[in-house]
């Protein structure tokens, strides 16, 4: 044993708390009571995987209403060429009639 | 009449763990948890809330713990962990005057800011070999055990103790 182990065990011998240590330390275990550590690890989990689940279904609901306007945009756009091409069906047959109504009263003069 | 009076002291403290009397654990080693963190940190309102809060956690282990001297040994290794964590996130801290070593040379014999140096020395080391100085002067732990409580080999803990021994004797030239 050298002078420097005495003194070192003089110089870190233990040491007390200031006063109230053991209340202060009672009141912080009396706040902490109510949740227990695994409890609120559960609790942190839970909420987590309950936002990444809303996180996605709100991601699918959103693809869905998308995909469902554009698919309703493409059968407006397919049904107006329809109604376009009926349209000029249409009057090209009239057109058709007048000519050959006319070519015909030419003949007849 | 020793042998009677530590009889009590061993069946208090079995009790203690038996019916997790929380009250009873930390009024018996508060002093030790509390003499770790302060002789580490060298702070006393840090070395407090890191002594609560190895108390809160004891709290929640209670029922984890088998014995006296499992209690014991789970206080040191909590305490002693949590204070090398503490230096290594509070790193770069403002030292108070009366902190800092004075650069003189000051006698060895009987001399009343011996202690102080000494605390200044030990501040200034490597994280884990002022935690072996602590555990080893304040707790009278060998090598081995501290070795236990820090995680770390009993060759490298030896070799610690004995380059921070050096350390200080150059420094104190004794």
């Amino acid at each position: 044993m050298t002078h420097l182990d005495d003194e070192l065990r003089r110089a870190f011998a233990r040491v007390d708390p200031p006063r109230g240590f053991a209340a202060r330390v009672r009141a912080r275990v009396a706040a902490s009571a109510p949740v227990a550590p695994n409890r609120r690890e559960t609790t942190g989990a839970w909420t987590k995987a309950g936002w990444a689940m809303a996180a996605t279904l709100a991601i699918a609901v959103g693809s869905g209403v998308w995909f469902r306007a554009q698919e309703q945009r493409r059968a407006q756009g397919e049904e107006a060429k329809r109604q376009v091409l009926l349209s000029l069906n249409i009057a090209s047959s009239k057109l058709r009639a007048i000519e050959t109504k006319v070519n015909h009263q030419e003949r007849e003069r | 009449m020793g042998t009677a009076l530590a009889a009590d002291a061993r069946a208090l403290e079995t009790a203690a763990v038996d019916t997790f009397d929380f009250d009873v654990l930390v009024a018996r080693h508060q002093s030790m948890v509390f003499g770790i963190a302060y002789h580490y940190l060298q702070d006393r309102p840090a070395a407090e809330d890191l002594a609560q809060e190895v108390f809160l956690q004891l709290h929640h282990h209670l029922g984890r713990l088998e014995s006296a001297d499992h209690v014991t040994f789970w206080l040191r290794r909590v305490t002693a962990h949590r204070c090398i964590d503490y230096r290594r996130q509070h790193r770069f801290r403002l030292l108070s005057l009366d902190r800092i070593a004075e650069p003189a040379h000051e006698p060895a014999s009987d001399d009343p800011l011996l202690s102080r140096r000494l605390h200044a020395l030990v501040g200034e080391l490597p994280p884990h070999a002022r935690m072996a100085i602590v555990l080893r002067y304040q707790e009278d732990l060998t090598p081995d055990e501290i070795a236990r409580v820090l995680g770390r080999p009993v060759a490298t803990v030896k070799s610690q103790l004995q380059r921070a021994l050096k350390t200080l004797r150059k420094k104190l030239r004794i």
